[in-house]
């Protein structure tokens, strides 16, 4: 019987499915002209959805609001490298399915005149960046990069406060576990003690001796009231 | 008892003793509770008249009592493995020829195989039998404790180790005549499933003058071969470590290297105070800066001041010189809470290794960077701390102890050169716990233990650390000669409150013995009020919690 359990395969392509709708709404939000798909995931289904143009890969893209989305994993990094030699695109949008890092990518689209756009594209839970092509010069490049650098110390901030979160909720759920063993501890001690007592000769001669006598006189009492 | 109890093979190497103290040596055996023991004798070529007498009657009255001769004198090594060849017990004991067993020691031994059926080694308590026949200087040994044996054989006596380990592991070594029991009993450690203490005096051990029991000084061959069966035992294990002579006689110090690229985070939360210290006054936290500095050669630390933003500049300027780029300043704009400024320079460090400093503390030890953290390189070490003296040179710290249901310093306010608790001020050895003023922990294992409670701002929160540490099942080591002075609560107010012990002990109880420093004799009386971690109490505040 085959397994029910989600293949790493099958996971990809749903978390991929998820991003893509994600990037969708990055892309409708830079109002491009036209889209050219170019790597081995086809995003163009879900742009057409939503009423954005997608060119084709034998049609000139529109030179200024041409964007270039690549989605791919690392077997059509050649693909995708060879595609970007014909230029033409004014933004290249480069999007990573896998965890690995897109520096390599960008070096390489860097090498055909492309850059990171001044404006910043976020995209929750998609690695992406978007790129612009020109040819910058040092100080543009430098104000850019510094932009964005700009926002480092905030979530440097918020990274430390969510580490601290983490210290604090583990001592706190550490602590719980040695006060609920302690508890538990403590009454499977007195389980036992109690135990013990039951099982003793004294318990055993009360029980069987003293207390139906007890009961004996308390009835006798009521009687002779 | 229920269960299978095992046969005992005492092994007794015998050469010259005096016959009437063979004698009693031989009738404590005899006098055994549980009878289920042989004992081999192998005379070593005794000379003295009387002894060979003496192991005919034995082994003539008793048929459990076997003597072996060797042909020529070979020592004590040769005699005892001699023994062993003859040995036909699942365990062996080891007894030297003039001492006496308890007549309950095979019997508590056996209840303790029974308990522990994978137990390869046990060992018991020891006393001293003076030459007026009194039992004296009980030795209540500690919890299995690796460390210390490599400090010294605390193990000693009485030893019973499985048979065919001891063979596998290739019996007692010609050449560690004096420490062969410690080179045996390292080699079986090594191996051993498990290792059992039993709490309870079951050896006697004569004092002969002369003998180790008598004058620690007077075997320096034993001591020799002690440190060679101690490095042996760090070579074996693959530890980067080498085995030197300990301050006092039958003690060792064990040196491991800490890798050059192993980065330290000093973390030191300050807030810059001034105080009069040998009639000087000194900012507290620069003085620790520059000796921290000045005592270590590694290479790779840094310093995270964590600085309340009162601080004053002049201090931060100070710092800055001191520690140039190394130093690096965390603000700290709360409300005093020294476990959340713990754990915010935790936050801010860069290193494999954090070490936590209290700014009144100043270092003393070359090397003390390096000593304290090198033993974090075995994974099974969690926390180390180091030995801390007040400004009148009387101990602060020698590690936690958590005995009598309280949480106190080991040690508080003796000589440093106490021998109390056979020495246990003197060697690197477990404890229960140490202070946060000076120790050191992985990066992982604070991050795995949830760092600092911050619910205990002031007091307790080491012990809490420390409970935490041992409870992710780390070892807590307490290193002897990494040395500070602590000018202890000059920089803050001492007092304990209720509320914090309750708290503590809600979550880890209370010990009515430390594991590692059992029945604290040796030590001065309390005083009074109790001085506990952290401060003062005005009661004894956990009196009567079991």
């Amino acid at each position: 019987m085959p397994s029910r359990n989600t293949s790493p395969q099958t996971r990809k392509h749903s978390e991929a499915d998820a991003g893509l709708e994600r990037l969708a709404d990055a892309i409708e939000e830079l109002k491009p002209g036209a889209v050219e798909v170019i790597g081995g995931f086809d995003l163009t289904p879900t742009l057409i959805t939503r009423g954005i143009t997608t060119a084709g890969t034998d049609t000139p893209a529109a030179a200024d609001f041409a964007l270039a989305v690549v989605a791919a994993t690392d077997d059509h990094s050649e693909q995708i490298i060879d595609k970007l030699k014909g230029d033409g695109f004014g933004r290249l949008l480069l999007w990573r399915l896998d965890d690995g890092s897109l520096a390599g990518w960008i070096s390489v689209a860097a090498s055909r005149g492309y850059f990171r756009a001044p404006e910043q594209l976020t995209v929750d839970g998609v690695t992406c960046v978007l790129l612009s092509v020109g040819e910058p010069s040092a100080a543009e490049l430098v104000a850019r990069y510094e932009a964005m650098l700009a926002d480092r110390p905030a979530l440097d901030q918020q990274l430390t406060e969510l580490r601290h979160q983490v210290l604090t909720s583990r001592d706190f759920a550490i602590g719980a576990e040695a006060e609920i063993a302690g508890l538990q501890a403590d009454v499977d001690r007195f389980k036992a003690a109690l135990d013990e007592v039951y099982s003793s000769t004294s318990w055993l001669v009360i029980r069987r001796g003293i207390a139906p006598m007890g009961k004996r006189l308390k009835r006798i009492g009521s009687r002779s009231r | 008892m229920t269960g299978r109890t095992p046969l005992f093979s005492i092994l007794t190497p015998v050469y010259n003793p005096s016959p009437g103290v063979l004698r009693e040596t031989l009738d404590s055996v005899i006098r055994q509770t549980h009878s289920d023991w042989e004992l081999i004798l192998v005379d070593d070529c005794s000379s003295r008249s009387g002894v060979e007498d003496v192991l005919a009657d034995a082994s003539a009255a008793d048929p459990r009592i076997r003597v072996l001769r060797r042909e020529s004198n070979g020592g004590i090594s040769a005699s005892s493995q001699d023994a062993l060849d003859a040995a036909r017990g699942e365990f062996v004991a080891l007894l030297d020829h003039d001492d006496q067993l308890a007549p309950q020691a095979l019997q508590r031994m056996a209840q303790a195989i029974v308990e522990h059926p994978e137990a390869d080694y046990l060992y018991s308590d020891e006393d001293k039998l003076s030459e007026a026949g009194e039992f004296v200087d009980p030795f209540h040994k500690p919890a299995w404790s690796p460390e210390r044996l490599r400090g010294q054989m605390y193990t000693a006596h009485l030893s019973v180790l499985r048979t065919d380990l001891v063979r596998e592991v290739g019996g007692f070594r010609p050449g560690f005549d004096g420490s062969q029991d410690h080179d045996l009993v390292l080699r079986v450690t090594e191996q051993a499933r498990q290792i059992v203490h039993v709490p309870e005096i079951l050896y006697h051990w004569r004092v002969v003058p002369g003998s180790t029991a008598g004058e620690t000084t007077a075997k320096d061959y034993a001591w020799d071969a002690g440190r060679r069966a101690v490095d042996d035992h760090l070579r074996r294990l693959g530890l980067d470590a080498e085995a030197h002579f300990g301050p006092l006689p039958g003690t060792y110090r064990v040196d491991r290297r800490l890798p050059a690229e192993r980065m330290v985070s000093i973390v030191i939360p300050s807030r810059g105070s001034a105080g009069l210290v040998w009639g000087q006054t000194r900012c507290f936290i620069v003085e620790a800066v520059r000796t921290a500095i000045a005592n270590t050669e590694h290479p790779n630390f840094e310093i995270v001041a964590v600085l309340d933003t009162s601080t004053p500049d002049r201090v931060r300027r100070d710092l800055r010189e001191v520690a140039g780029d190394r130093l690096v300043i965390v603000d700290f704009d709360e409300k005093f809470n020294f476990s959340r400024k713990c754990n915010t320079g935790f936050l801010a460090a860069r290193g494999d290794v954090v070490v936590m400093l209290n700014d009144d503390i100043e270092i003393t030890s070359p090397r003390w960077l390096e000593t304290l953290v090198a033993p974090l390189e075995d994974p099974a070490v969690g926390l180390t701390g180091a030995k801390l003296f007040y400004q009148d040179s009387t101990v602060q710290h020698g590690g936690h102890l958590y005995d009598r249901n309280e949480f106190s310093h080991a040690f508080l306010g003796v000589q440093p050169d106490s021998t109390a608790a056979f020495s246990a001020l003197h060697i690197n050895r477990e404890c229960s716990g140490v202070t946060a003023a000076c120790s050191a922990i992985r990066r992982e294992t604070f991050e795995e233990v949830g760092g600092f409670c911050e619910a205990l701002p002031g007091n307790f929160n080491d012990v809490d650390f420390s409970m935490k540490v041992r409870h992710a099942g780390y070892r807590i080591v307490w290193m002897a000669h990494v040395e500070a002075f602590h000018f202890e609560s000059r920089t803050r107010d001492p007092h304990v409150n209720e509320w914090e012990v309750e708290a503590v002990t809600r979550r880890w109880g209370t010990y009515a013995v430390d594991p590692y420093l059992p029945l604290t004799y040796g030590q001065p009386a309390r005083r009074s009020p109790v001085r506990i971690i952290g401060g003062r109490v005005k009661r004894r505040l956990l009196a009567g919690l079991t």
